[in-house]
């Protein structure tokens, strides 16, 4: 509805389009700015939950660090231990050589044994003596022990006795100074345990000067004088690592341990598993430290993953937190979407919906046709402009009031019909009516009322439609006249003629010759003809005028067919034709039996009409798809193959027929048509030439509303 | 002729032919009954008001007064006699009219032979 200062004028067809696009433009440019909005925040939270992952993931690898450190000073220090251990060893065995001055094989081995050494010390290769022979005392000592190098020298350091390990190593008669003299010599002068080299194999050479019992060892001269020997170590850097460090493959640790030597060569690595190293991993823990003693520096590298001392749970937990926030963040923007596109498209909808509603207006504003909305009690809401021009009344004047402002010319039992149909049962109503406009003069308006039905039949009110038909029903009324004036003064005539001949047939007025009595004989027939063909006529004009009603009553139509077969009796047996009804009992239709007669009247007289003396004629009856089928055979002409598309067709005529007989009028069939189609049903046939034809009629077994003629209905006002 | 039951009864023609009234007049008496010829309304209603006729066969189309009208004279005036149209004219709209004023039947001049006008009257007398 709208507002009553609103002039129609101003509503022209832009208004109508013009909310829809920029509502879609709007709701076109918010959906892509919150769309970027929801993806700037889904970023944002997957940011934020990478960096809390990284957090979480720092502060776990810290601890791990952490863990790894101490680890490392554990291992470092065990090492050192160790290696101060192995090396205080040459103290020990020192003191043998202090009880005595002369210490043999026996004596050596005993105490090595005494001290556990293999055992106790399993980083030792080997412990030897090496005593001090000067170059005049060789040939002496060659006698008892053999020296190699064999090559002279100034004094010799030549092993005596030698515990090793490894059986094989072939240590005694070894004359250390060859190799490795100049540090046994700073060994000797400096009178301390001390590191002194490096052999072939990798073991490192530790030496302890012994001096002679009871001398003076103060000064470097008198240690030279009192020097007696070396205690010799060989430490092997694999064997003591492996023995210090002790890895169990089934902890779930990884870790390398590597030793190397001041210049970073490696020595010996230990890892687990076994294989790993730092190289292969992204990340390592790493660290390096010394060890050290009686002047060896080692370098020991400690090397583990990140993930040092976590469980699987706390390696996985920083990953597991980022994939949980960003899962959670991806629902959040999934359901932001949803929601987000939910409402747009609601909104969408609202648009098109205003902007059908406009178009709708516009349509209804705009329509020929006077259109009024009321409420459920008939009171006007809404008036087009037509609805003003056609009943005279503004639009003021309207609203508020009920039409019957403009009607009220009909019977009380028409409205009463129609407020039920329209307010009772809930139907659209469809007829004729007379209404009066403001200024008195009547007009026909052809009227739809609908009601407008919501949710469980809610009656919201009615849209009415009025259709100006004052004109088309004058016409109507014109034609009507006329073809009822002509008629009648076709009839006139013709009935007073064949009154004239009914009265000399009759022989009131005399006897009359064979011959005279045999022409009035055939000018009644033509007379019954043209009777005929009027009501033919008029039938055909009535039906096209829409005037024709149909009056359903329950029809026997055995009765009926005989009835007829009276009627036709004379013809039939004066062409002495076999006329056949196969009815069963009881076939009752409910239909307009003046129409239905009409329809079979032409069908008997045809078949009569165009079948040859002593032909037949057969009618049979029986229910198919529905329908009620009457077929009317006969054994006549038939009606040639191609013409047969045009049989229905008003004036047909058959050419066959033709030329046998000028009579007819080729409305016959045409009528056929008509009425069945009137009566709900079809027509159809079948044609042979020189064989026959059969019609048959379908009609409805339950009338369908379509059958009868709202148009010509009891609507029609009586004037 | 061989008198029937309705021998002795009288029947009104209405018809403004009189060509057709007199037609029907000569047919019909054969049958022995009495036929009184009027050729408008007007007669029509003073002859039934003086005659009080067994029957009256009534056309539409008349001067002056009509059949409507005298078919409506004849409801008000509560006669019992049958009244019978016999017209040209055929529209649904008049037949129906006259079933609404109490008319017993209605003919088609024009379809029906004299013979088969008895026929369908005989019973009404």
């Amino acid at each position: 509805m709208e507002s009553k200062d609103t002039p129609y004028a101003s509503a022209g067809p832009q208004h109508a389009y013009m909310p829809s696009q920029p509502y879609r433009r709007v709701s076109g440019r918010m959906h892509a700015s919150l769309v970027v909005v929801g993806a700037v925040v889904l970023l944002l939270f997957l940011g934020l939950s990478w960096q809390g992952s990284r957090l979480v993931r720092d502060a776990i690898e810290s601890d791990a660090m952490s863990v790894f450190e101490k680890e490392v000073d554990t291992i470092q220090r065990a090492l050192q231990t160790g290696l101060e251990d192995h090396v205080q060893v040459l103290y020990s065995l020192r003191g043998l050589f202090l009880a005595s001055a002369q210490v043999d094989a026996e004596e050596w081995d005993a105490f090595v044994q005494g001290l556990d050494i293999i055992r106790r010390f399993p980083g030792m290769a080997f412990v030897a003596y090496a005593e001090r022979v000067p170059a005049s005392k060789r040939s002496l000592f060659e006698e008892q022990h053999r020296i190699f190098p064999p090559e002279e020298r100034d004094e010799y350091m030549v092993m005596t006795v030698v515990t090793a390990r490894d059986r094989d190593l072939a240590l005694l008669g070894w004359d250390v100074s060859a190799e490795y003299g100049a540090s046994f010599q700073r060994v000797r002068d400096a009178g301390e345990l001390s590191s002194v080299g490096r052999m072939e194999h990798g073991d490192y050479l530790f030496a302890l000067p012994v001096y002679r019992q009871g001398e003076a060892t103060d000064s470097v001269r008198e240690r030279r004088s009192a020097h007696q020997g070396f205690i010799v170590l060989g430490l092997r850097p694999s064997l003591f690592l492996s023995s210090q460090v002790i890895l169990h493959p089934e902890s779930v640790t990884t870790l390398a341990v590597s030793l190397l030597d001041e210049r970073e060569a490696l020595l010996y690595e230990q890892s687990i598993p076994q294989g790993f190293r730092c190289q292969d991993i992204l990340h390592p823990l790493q660290r390096s430290t010394f060890l050290h003693t009686a002047g060896l520096v080692w370098i020991l590298r400690i090397c583990a993953p990140s993930s040092f001392g976590l469980t699987d749970a706390q390696v996985k937990f920083p990953l597991l937190l980022f994939l949980g926030g960003a899962g959670f963040s991806l629902l959040v923007f999934t359901v932001f979407y949803l929601i987000v596109n939910s409402r747009i498209r609601a909104l969408r909808l609202a648009a098109r919906m205003t902007s059908e509603l406009g178009k709708f207006q516009l349509a209804v504003r705009h329509a020929s046709n006077h259109i009024v909305i009321t409420d459920p009690d008939g009171v006007i809401l809404y008036a087009n402009p037509a609805s003003e021009r056609l009943t005279g009344y503004s639009r003021e004047e309207m609203l508020g009031q009920t039409p019957k402002l403009w009607g009220k010319q009909m019977p009380p039992e028409f409205y009463q019909r129609f407020w039920k149909r329209i307010k009772e049962d809930r139907l659209p109503f469809d007829g004729e009516i007379l209404n009066r406009r403001k200024d008195g003069v009547p007009y026909d308006a052809l009227i739809h009322v609908s009601p407008i039905l919501g949710h469980e039949q809610k009656l919201f009110g009615f849209v009415g439609i009025e259709e100006d038909i004052t004109s088309r029903k004058q016409l109507e009324r014109a034609r009507s006249e006329f073809v009822s004036l002509a008629s009648h003064q076709l009839r006139t005539p013709l009935t007073a003629m064949r009154l004239t001949m009914d009265t000399l047939l009759s022989g009131a007025l005399g006897a009359l010759t064979g011959n005279q009595e045999a022409l009035l004989q055939r000018a009644k027939e033509y007379g019954v003809h043209m009777a005929e063909t009027i009501f033919t006529m008029l039938t055909i004009s009535h039906v096209e005028a829409g005037k024709v009603t149909v009056q359903h009553s329950a029809v026997d139509i055995c009765v009926l067919l005989r009835e007829l077969e009276r009627e036709y009796g004379n013809e039939i047996r004066r062409k002495e034709q076999q006329y056949t009804v196969e009815c069963p009992p009881n076939t009752v239709l409910q239909t307009d039996a003046k129409l239905l007669r009409e329809v079979f009247a032409n069908l008997l007289s045809n078949a009569t009409k165009y079948t040859p003396d002593r032909g037949s004629i057969r009618t049979t009856i029986r229910e198919e798809d529905g329908h009620l089928r009457i077929d009317v055979s006969d054994t006549g002409y038939g009606i040639p193959a191609h013409q047969q598309d045009r049989v229905f067709h008003k004036f047909f005529r058959g050419e066959n027929i033709m030329k046998r007989s000028t009579d007819g009028t080729g409305l016959g069939l045409y009528l056929v048509a008509s009425l069945t189609t009137l009566l709900g049903g079809y027509a159809s046939f079948q044609s042979q030439e020189n064989v026959g034809t059969t019609f048959s009629l379908f009609l409805p077994l339950t009338p369908s509303s379509h059958g009868s003629n709202p148009r010509s209905g009891e609507d029609h006002p009586h004037r | 002729m061989a008198a029937t039951p309705a021998a002795g009864k009288t029947i009104l023609i209405a018809e403004d032919e009189d060509f057709i009234a007199n037609l029907y007049k000569v047919n019909l008496e054969k049958h022995g009954v009495r036929v009184l010829t009027v050729g408008d309304g007007n007669e029509a209603i003073a002859a039934i008001d003086s005659a009080q006729p067994d029957l009256v066969l009534l056309d539409l189309l008349m001067p002056d007064v009509d059949g409507f009208q005298v078919l409506d004279h004849i409801r008000k005036k509560q006669y019992a006699f049958p009244v019978v149209i016999l017209t040209n004219l055929s529209q649904e709209i008049d037949k129906q009219k006259c079933e609404e004023l109490g008319a017993k039947d209605f003919f088609v001049k024009s379809d029906l032979s004299v013979e088969e006008l008895w026929e369908r009257i005989c019973g009404y007398l």
